[in-house]
């Protein structure tokens, strides 16, 4: 993110695309989302779980 | 639609800035929920995709169907299916499933049919879907849990809604169950919600003890809290609603637009609260909380919960695989992405303390709380201090935990609290790297040589790490002691020096010559003698011996060890004292 000014994301907003058009378009900008989309997904699958410290039970 | 005119989400610089700085304005939370919302349905795409569809196969193989149902479900509710679809434990699923068709394995969707029954039930649109049979359960997101006769580790029913009602049949036809997907009747419970409201600001959760995706790792049966636990958590969460929006209102009003989902923990109790970046806006909490633990945690994991939304938008991090950093707060190691999520989330916490603090009566432990939260922070940033893989981005927000640090710490706190606390981080710090850096074999046996000459030591090579399986260390039994000294619930015990345990009470009693001879005994774990030496040297006021073991204790205790019965560790300690005392306590 640029310091001085707000700046879009490579996520595309698909909030208001139907989930039928969703499923079936082609478009390259999609395409692109989807792949983008995926890549947030850790390679294991399993997020790691944030959790307090064990150093913090009271 | 052309592609060039699809919208892209987007955080906005004032927006990037007020996160930086603490409690979000709902409108962002809400924001960036939608950015997840849009990135969940992405992930569904590129599960559902026709293509990747292909040959599929068995009862849950083809994901068309369901979405077929979701998509009839959309265009009649929208709502609903966003709410199915950004229900935490759903993003779990996906995540799962999505490293699952990457790595070429098939992909059940067992769990888009159960969203899309959901949705279908909640926006009464006619559907006929198989259902997985979980532990004997069949689980609908948002609506409720059928508990089938017997116990079902896997399996599968059916369920018809339309006219007619909602049927569930199971057992190969054999048992048919009509839910109201409202009422308690036939085996079914509908959800549990709790909405509760303090001077207009409103919080209202899913109380999840049934998904199987509730605690954020592998599938787990479902735990249907009792009756009276479920009034438990009621009355908890009402206590701690109104906490936090009379004493943290701006807390309060990003966690009532951003969580969505509290769980009981039943499997996952070594900790007060856990969320996950799979399942943003779902806390899962164990039971036994006080009122203002809960308020804590709550502020807490909806921390994380936004940073991990935040990070998606923009980037943090350019580089998470060059460096591991001390963490006062975790026994392992950490990347800088952990780094930035243990410093938000604390500096909140002491944030939260800090608020606290003119309580009237005090807080109990709030002086120490704070003392603690902001101390581990400063400790953290001094850590990640020289790192290069921040972006710009994540430099600014490191630089307004720093500014918001420099607010928490200008708060006086009585001088004995600031120094329990500062001996429970020195502790902890010397634990951890006992437990994670192995000291350079060929500097240990230099070190051994010319000890035995009778030379002056040379400063001890950097170690290695050594990451270990995350592993729970548990509170240590001197900071349990500490604490109870600071609440004055702490009891003088019978113990001996002959125990671990004695010589801990020693220390926790100022009692430092007792507790060294304690910890000096040739029967005591050699690792802890160093960092117990340690520690009672800096109580008597020998701060360059304390320095040495404190700071190198996988050193003097691989050093004592090579020599055998030839030293111990002050001894060690003192004989290193010149070399290290110059050096930083930091990284290996």
């Amino acid at each position: 993110m640029s310091l001085s000014a707000d700046q879009e994301s490579w996520l595309v907003d698909v909030t208001r695309m139907p989930l039928a058009t969703l499923r079936t378009l082609r478009d390259p900008a999609l395409l692109e989302a989807v792949r983008g989309a995926v890549e947030t997904v850790p390679p294991s699958g399993a997020d790691e779980i944030q959790e307090q410290g064990t150093s913090t039970a009271r | 639609m052309p592609g060039d005119a699809l919208p892209r989400h987007s955080l906005s610089r004032a927006a990037f800035r007020e996160f930086c700085a603490g409690a979000a304005d709902p409108a962002t939370v809400i924001a960036l929920i939608d950015a997840e919302y849009s990135r969940r349905r992405l992930l569904l795409r590129a599960l559902a995709d026709d293509d990747a569809a292909v040959g599929r196969r068995g009862v849950f193989g083809d994901p068309r169907p369901a979405w077929d149902v979701l998509a009839t479900a959309e265009s009649r509710a929208p709502d609903v299916v966003r709410q199915v679809i950004l229900y935490p434990p759903v993003g779990v699923w996906l995540h799962r499933a999505v490293v699952a068709a990457i790595a070429g394995r098939d992909v059940t969707f067992a769990d888009l049919n159960r969203m899309a029954a959901a949705a279908a039930i909640r926006s009464d649109v006619p559907c006929d879907l198989a259902l997985p049979v979980q532990h004997g359960a069949v689980v609908l997101p948002t609506v409720g849990s059928l508990r089938l006769p017997g116990s079902f580790p896997a399996g599968f029913a059916r369920l018809r809604h339309g006219t007619a009602g909602t049927v569930i049949n199971a057992l190969d036809g054999r048992l048919a169950v009509t839910i109201d997907p409202y009422r308690v009747a036939a085996g079914f419970r509908p959800s549990p919600i709790h909405t509760t409201t303090a001077a207009g600001v409103e919080l209202s959760v899913w109380i999840d003890d049934t998904d199987p995706y509730r605690e954020f790792d592998e599938a787990r049966p479902p735990h249907e809290s009792s009756s009276i636990e479920l009034l438990e958590w009621r009355k908890l969460l009402d206590e701690a609603w109104d906490t936090l929006v009379h004493r943290h209102p701006r807390w309060a009003r990003e966690i009532g637009a951003g969580v969505s989902v509290v769980t009981p923990a039943v499997h996952n109790r070594t900790s007060s609260g856990f969320s996950s970046a799979g399942a943003i806006g779902a806390i899962a909490l164990p039971a036994g909380q006080s009122v203002l633990e809960l308020a804590e945690t709550l502020v807490h994991e909806f921390q994380h919960s936004k940073l991990n939304a935040v990070a998606r938008l923009v980037d943090l991090v350019e580089d998470d695989t060059g460096g591991r950093f001390y963490a006062p707060w975790r026994p392992d190691p950490r990347p800088l992405s952990g780094m930035l999520h243990g410093i938000y989330a604390f500096v909140s916490v002491a944030e939260f303390w800090l608020a606290q603090a003119d309580q009237v009566p005090p807080s109990p432990n709030g002086a120490l709380l704070l003392a603690h939260r902001r101390r581990q922070v400063a400790w953290a940033l001094e850590s990640m201090a020289g790192s290069t893989g921040l972006t710009e981005a994540g430099d600014e927000l490191v630089a307004a935990v720093r500014h918001r640090l420099r607010v928490c710490l200008s708060d006086p706190i009585p001088a004995e609290v600031t120094e329990v606390a500062e001996r429970m981080v020195l502790d902890h710090y010397a634990n951890w790297r006992l437990r994670n850096i192995r000291p350079d074999a060929e500097g240990i046996e230099a070190l051994t040589h010319r000890w035995r000459r009778g030379m002056t030591a040379e400063s001890p090579r950097p170690g290695l790490f050594q990451l270990r399986p995350r592993c729970s260390t548990g509170r240590s039994t001197r900071e349990g002691l500490l604490r109870a000294r600071l609440s004055g619930s702490g009891r003088r015990t019978t113990g001996t020096m002959a125990t671990a345990f004695g010589a801990d009470q020693a220390y926790a009693d100022d009692d430092y010559d007792t507790a060294l001879a304690g910890y000096l005994r040739a029967d005591h774990d050699a690792g802890d003698a160093v960092v117990g030496a340690g520690l009672c040297l800096r109580g008597i006021g020998r701060q360059d011996v304390a320095h040495a073991l404190l700071g190198r204790p996988e050193v003097v205790a691989a050093l004592v060890a090579r020599l055998g019965g030839g030293a111990d560790p002050v001894a060690v300690g003192t004989w290193l004292a010149p070399v290290v005392a110059a050096g930083r306590v930091g990284a290996p």
